[in-house]
C-alpha cells in the first residue's frame, strides 16, 4: 500500500478544522426561567471524564422566592440541612461537593405551621461523564 | 553471533509475553457472546504543538501544517469496530509510529485483555532531499499485518505489539504500560514504552547502500551506512480536563530516544525525538 501521507492528512484535518467550528457554533444554552420561586445551581453539571469516577464541583446555589420567611436548603446526600435562612425571600449557598450520582437540592418552607417542610424549588446537579464506562474501552489507551 | 543472541533473547521475551498472556485469555475468557469492544469512537483536537526530530534533509520539516514540525496542529482519533473487525485513525496524543489507517479484527477479550490482528504501518515515511544534488531520497512505509494486544486493569493498561514492518525481512515490536492518577476533576497519566526494530527496518529506513546513489552520495558526502538492530525508549506525560460532556482540555509532552543505529545514520544528526502540545478537543 502506497500513500501520500501529508496530502491525506491535510485534507482530512481541513475538514476536520471546519466541522468544529460548525460546532462551535451550533452550541445552544437554555434560557434561565425568571419566575418565581426560583432555585438555581451554578454550576448545574459535574462532569468527569471517565463514567464511574468521582467529580468534584462547588456548586454555588442561589434562591429566590416572593414572601418573605424561614427557609432552608437540603441536599439528597445527606438528612440535615445544609443551611436555613430567617425573614428572608432569598439567599445563597456555596459548597464544594464530591459526587457519585446526580444530586438533587430543595428548598423548604419552615417558619409556617401549615406550610412546614413544604418544597418550594428543586434543582438538580448532573453527573456527567466524557467516556462511557466499559472494560478494554476505546478510550482506555490513548490510544488504541 | 551478538545480534544472533540479541534477537533469539528478544524472540524469547515476546513468546513469554504472548504464551502468558493467551494463558491468562484461557482463565479469563468471558462466557458473553457480544464483542465487548463493538461500537464507534471518534475525537478531534486542535492546539499549538511543539516537536523536534534529528532527521536532518527531511522535507517533511517544511510542510506548513505537518505533523512532524511545530504550530498549529490537528489531533484526531477515530475508530469503528462491528463484530470484531474494526478500522482505526489514529492521529492522537498518543505515539503511534506513523500509522494512518488501521485495519483489524479483534479475536478474542477476556476480563483484563484483548487480543487484536491488525494490518498497520510501524513506522513514518521519511523522505529527504539532498543539500547540493536536490535528489530526492523517499523511504515509503507499507501496511503489515500483526499481533496486538491490550490490556486494562482499571487505571494501568498495558500494549503489546509484534508485527511485520517494512524492510525485506522488517520485524517491529513493543511494549506500552501506562498508568492513571486522578487530583479533583484532572487527569494525570505516564506512560513508558519500548520499541525494536530489526536491522532490516533500520537500514530501509536510514541505511545508504554502496550501489543505491553512487553519484549522489558523492556529491552530497553522503558516505555509506548500514545500522544495526535496536530499542527506542519513550517516556510520556499528560493529563486530560474534562470542561463540558463533550470538550476536553488535554496537554502532553513526549520524548524518544533513538538507538545508535539510528542516531549514527548520516540521515541523523541528534539522539531523540520530542513532542509536546496543548489542546482542546471535541469528543463525539
Amino acid at each position: 500500500m502506497y500513500f501520500n501521507q501529508t496530502q491525506i492528512k491535510n485534507l482530512i484535518k481541513h475538514f476536520v478544522v471546519i466541522f468544529i467550528l460548525l460546532l462551535l457554533s451550533m452550541e445552544v444554552y437554555s434560557n434561565e426561567n425568571s419566575s418565581l420561586p426560583k432555585l438555581t445551581l451554578t454550576p448545574n453539571q459535574c462532569v468527569s471524564l471517565h463514567q464511574g469516577q468521582q467529580c468534584v464541583v462547588t456548586v454555588d446555589i442561589s434562591w429566590q422566592v416572593s414572601l418573605i420567611g424561614e427557609y432552608c436548603l437540603y441536599s439528597s446526600l445527606q438528612k440535615n440541612k445544609l443551611n436555613c435562612w430567617a425573614m428572608k425571600k432569598s439567599g445563597n449557598f456555596k459548597k464544594e461537593l464530591e459526587i457519585e450520582e446526580d444530586i438533587t437540592f430543595t428548598l423548604k418552607s419552615m417558619g409556617d405551621d401549615i406550610n412546614n417542610d413544604k418544597v418550594i424549588a428543586s434543582a438538580l446537579l448532573e453527573l456527567a461523564w466524557v467516556h462511557k464506562k466499559s472494560r478494554l474501552s476505546h478510550s482506555a489507551w490513548r490510544v488504541f | 553471533m551478538k545480534i544472533f543472541t540479541k534477537l533469539l533473547s528478544i524472540s524469547t521475551l515476546i513468546a513469554n509475553m504472548l504464551c502468558s498472556s493467551f494463558l491468562m485469555a484461557a482463565e479469563e475468557e468471558s462466557n458473553n457472546t457480544e464483542n465487548i469492544r463493538d461500537g464507534a469512537y471518534f475525537d478531534i483536537g486542535i492546539g499549538p504543538k511543539y516537536y523536534s526530530d534529528p532527521f536532518i534533509f527531511n522535507v517533511d520539516k517544511d510542510a506548513v501544517r505537518n505533523d512532524y514540525s511545530s504550530g498549529v496542529a490537528y489531533f484526531i482519533n477515530g475508530r469503528y469496530q462491528k463484530n470484531g473487525f474494526f478500522i482505526e485513525f489514529p492521529q492522537g496524543t498518543s505515539k503511534q509510529s506513523g500509522t494512518i489507517l488501521s485495519l483489524g479484527y479483534n479475536f478474542l477479550n477476556t476480563e483484563h485483555w484483548s487480543y487484536d490482528l491488525r494490518l498497520a504501518q510501524n513506522h513514518r515515511d521519511l523522505k529527504h532531499k539532498l543539500p547540493k544534488s536536490n535528489f530526492m531520497i523517499k523511504r515509503v512505509t507499507h501496511a503489515k499485518l500483526g499481533l496486538r494486544i491490550l490490556g486494562d486493569y482499571g487505571k494501568t493498561h498495558l500494549k503489546l505489539i509484534a508485527a511485520g514492518s517494512t524492510g525485506a525481512k522488517g520485524l517491529y515490536t513493543s511494549g506500552w504500560l501506562s498508568q492513571n492518577y486522578q487530583y479533583n476533576n484532572w487527569n494525570f497519566y505516564s506512560t513508558v514504552g519500548i520499541e525494536y526494530r530489526n536491522e532490516d527496518v533500520v537500514n530501509y529506513f536510514y541505511g545508504i547502500s554502496e550501489d543505491e546513489f553512487p553519484d549522489i552520495n558523492e556529491i552530497d558526502g553522503l558516505s555509506y551506512y548500514q545500522g544495526k538492530s535496536g530499542f527506542e525508549y519513550t517516556g510520556q506525560v499528560g493529563f486530560d480536563y474534562p470542561m463540558t460532556k463533550h470538550w476536553v482540555f488535554e496537554g502532553f509532552a513526549r520524548t524518544t530516544l533513538l538507538p545508535s543505529g539510528i542516531t549514527d545514520s548520516p540521515l541523523v544528526d541528534g539522539n531523540s525525538i520530542s513532542e509536546a502540545a496543548l489542546l482542546v478537543k471535541y469528543v463525539f
